[in-house]
């Protein structure tokens, strides 16, 4: 994997696409927590209607 | 139509005039915020003068700011804003008048201030002949947008933390151009340009932000 | 059925949030999907085929994520904009929804473009900011995406917050070509190094190819997003229905 180093360049460029990947995976993970969250309070609030 | 229109105006004028904290107070803030800045930097007339543009227009953006909310709140909260889209009268047009009065009791007076503070600030004639135009060009603009952010925010509890956030980024533009202006009269270059794009920005306000603001306020009002 | 009986009825699906809910669960897998090979081809043409910059070394590789996020925090401001207008006028739920979904999104991306312009100016100018025009105009969007997330905030009735902010979506929408014109005005006038080199139609076939994908790739994962946050913001408006409710069992 040596065409993958950079030389001076390495911790700008890896700090870079480090945080896209950060941001991206944040985007997903926070909405797909909330609507599980979402799903078990309306799934109590259904057995707590019955 | 115009009798609502210059009734509004009258209003405004005699309240403002009775509550006369409404006048002074931002005026006191303008005044004693630029003279910090000479105390914080020592007198230093040449950095003075090349900053003085920058200091007079972000306070006055920050002036202007404090006092939008003697735009709407009192309206507001007595119902007299409710009363107000009632009438046959457009909304848009209606609101146009409680600016104009808004700037007769603040921007106004900023302007006419400014001259003193120019001395303050060792500004030349020249400049400070150009720095009131930029302030007539734009108090104004500022006004309106301001009236925007006023009316989306008039009714929240923490609506003043939020204003500042939603118009200082709108305001920037205004404050862009008239120092530009005045840096290139420093210079001894024409002002030409950035003039006409700060009336430019002028117009483009006073035909769209009435409509803007009347829709806001009737989200408010909800 | 004529026209404008199939026009309205077009519209009534379209706008109705579980037709909403079913269709674009049935395309997620393939949007996000299809963004992730894209994104995988991107950064393979970035980091791998791309050759390196006559003037610039290694670094300006980074152009490959800041250019895209940056475009994409503009693009996200416009739909912002235009679904807060058509659920303003027309009162469309689902519009109001994916405006106010579209807000952190755009957030993001308007961060990343400002984190990456920032990281790449360390190796190029030693400086951690530079007020370059894309900068400077990039800070007062995220400025204009902040404002809109905290006045929907800050207002109850989520109705109520969605016509406000789409007011105010609106203001932003018409100020940007005036803060964008007036910032590049005030660079140009105070010079200085500049991030929006690579924006010079000049560019390299080889490194126009990755930058395009990633573009490509960006909006694809915007799709998919805001699919997501839809789809659970969805369920807790009409959580009181029947059908959400039914859902809820299944799941």
């Amino acid at each position: 994997m040596e065409f993958l180093d950079f030389g001076k360049y390495n911790f700008y460029i890896w700090a870079s696409y480090g945080l896209t990947f950060l941001v991206l995976i944040l985007n997903v993970v926070f909405p797909v927590m909330a609507k599980k969250k979402q799903l078990h309070r309306i799934k109590r609030q259904n057995y707590l209607n019955q | 139509m115009f009798n609502a229109w210059s009734q509004i105006i009258k209003r405004d004028l005699l309240i403002a005039f009775r509550r006369r904290s409404e006048i002074i107070h931002p005026l006191i803030f303008f005044v004693m915020v630029i003279s910090l800045f000479p105390l914080a930097i020592g007198d230093d007339k040449v950095l003075l003068q090349k900053i003085a543009p920058a200091i007079i227009w972000v306070t006055a953006l920050l002036a202007t700011m404090l006092s939008l909310d003697n735009l709407f709140r009192s309206d507001f909260e007595d119902g007299s804003l409710e009363q107000m889209t009632l009438l046959k009268v457009p909304l848009s047009f209606l609101v146009t008048a409680k600016i104009t009065a808004h700037w007769l009791i603040t921007g106004l007076p900023l302007i006419l201030i400014t001259p003193l503070l120019a001395v303050l600030l060792y500004l030349s004639a020249e400049t400070t002949g150009m720095l009131l135009l930029t302030l007539l060009l734009g108090t104004p603009t500022l006004s309106l947008i301001g009236a925007v952010g006023i009316a989306l925010t008039v009714a929240l509890r923490q609506g003043g933390v939020i204003l500042s956030l939603l118009i200082l980024p709108l305001y920037i533009p205004v404050l862009i151009f008239a120092t530009l202006a005045l840096q290139n009269t420093v210079q001894g270059f024409s002002a030409e340009a950035q003039l006409a794009m700060m009336l430019a920005i002028l117009i483009l306000a006073i035909t769209l932000a009435p409509f803007a603001i009347a829709a806001a306020l009737k989200v408010s009002l909800n | 059925m004529n026209i404008t009986q199939s026009i309205t009825r077009l519209y009534h699906q379209f706008a109705s949030p579980p037709y909403f809910y079913r269709i674009s669960g049935l395309w997620l897998p393939y949007i996000m999907g299809l963004f992730i090979l894209l994104f995988a081809a991107g950064l393979y043409g970035g980091l791998v085929t791309a050759p390196t910059d006559y003037e610039q070394g290694e670094a300006y590789r980074i152009i490959f994520v800041h250019v895209p996020a940056a475009w994409m925090s503009l693009f996200i401001y416009m739909v912002m904009a235009i679904s807060g207008a058509i659920g303003l006028i027309w009162r469309m739920k689902l519009a109001e929804i994916v405006m106010i979904c579209s807000a952190p999104i755009g957030a993001s991306f308007t961060f990343l473009a400002l984190a990456t312009g920032s990281i790449w100016g360390k190796p190029m100018w030693n400086t951690w900011w530079v007020w370059d025009a894309r900068l400077t105009s990039e800070l007062l969007l995220l400025f204009l995406y902040l404002g809109v997330m905290a006045l929907y905030n800050a207002i109850e009735d989520k109705r109520t917050a969605a016509r406000a902010v789409a007011i105010l979506a609106i203001v932003g929408v018409v100020n940007i070509p005036v803060i964008h014109y007036s910032v590049e005005w005030w660079n140009t006038l105070h010079q200085g190094p500049t991030v929006t080199k690579f924006d010079k139609p000049s560019i390299h076939l080889s490194m126009l190819i990755p930058l395009l994908i990633m573009a490509v790739a960006f909006k694809l994962f915007y799709i998919g997003n805001l699919f997501m946050r839809v789809r659970t913001e969805i369920l807790v408006r009409e959580q009181k229905s029947k059908w959400v409710k039914e859902l809820a069992e299944e799941s």
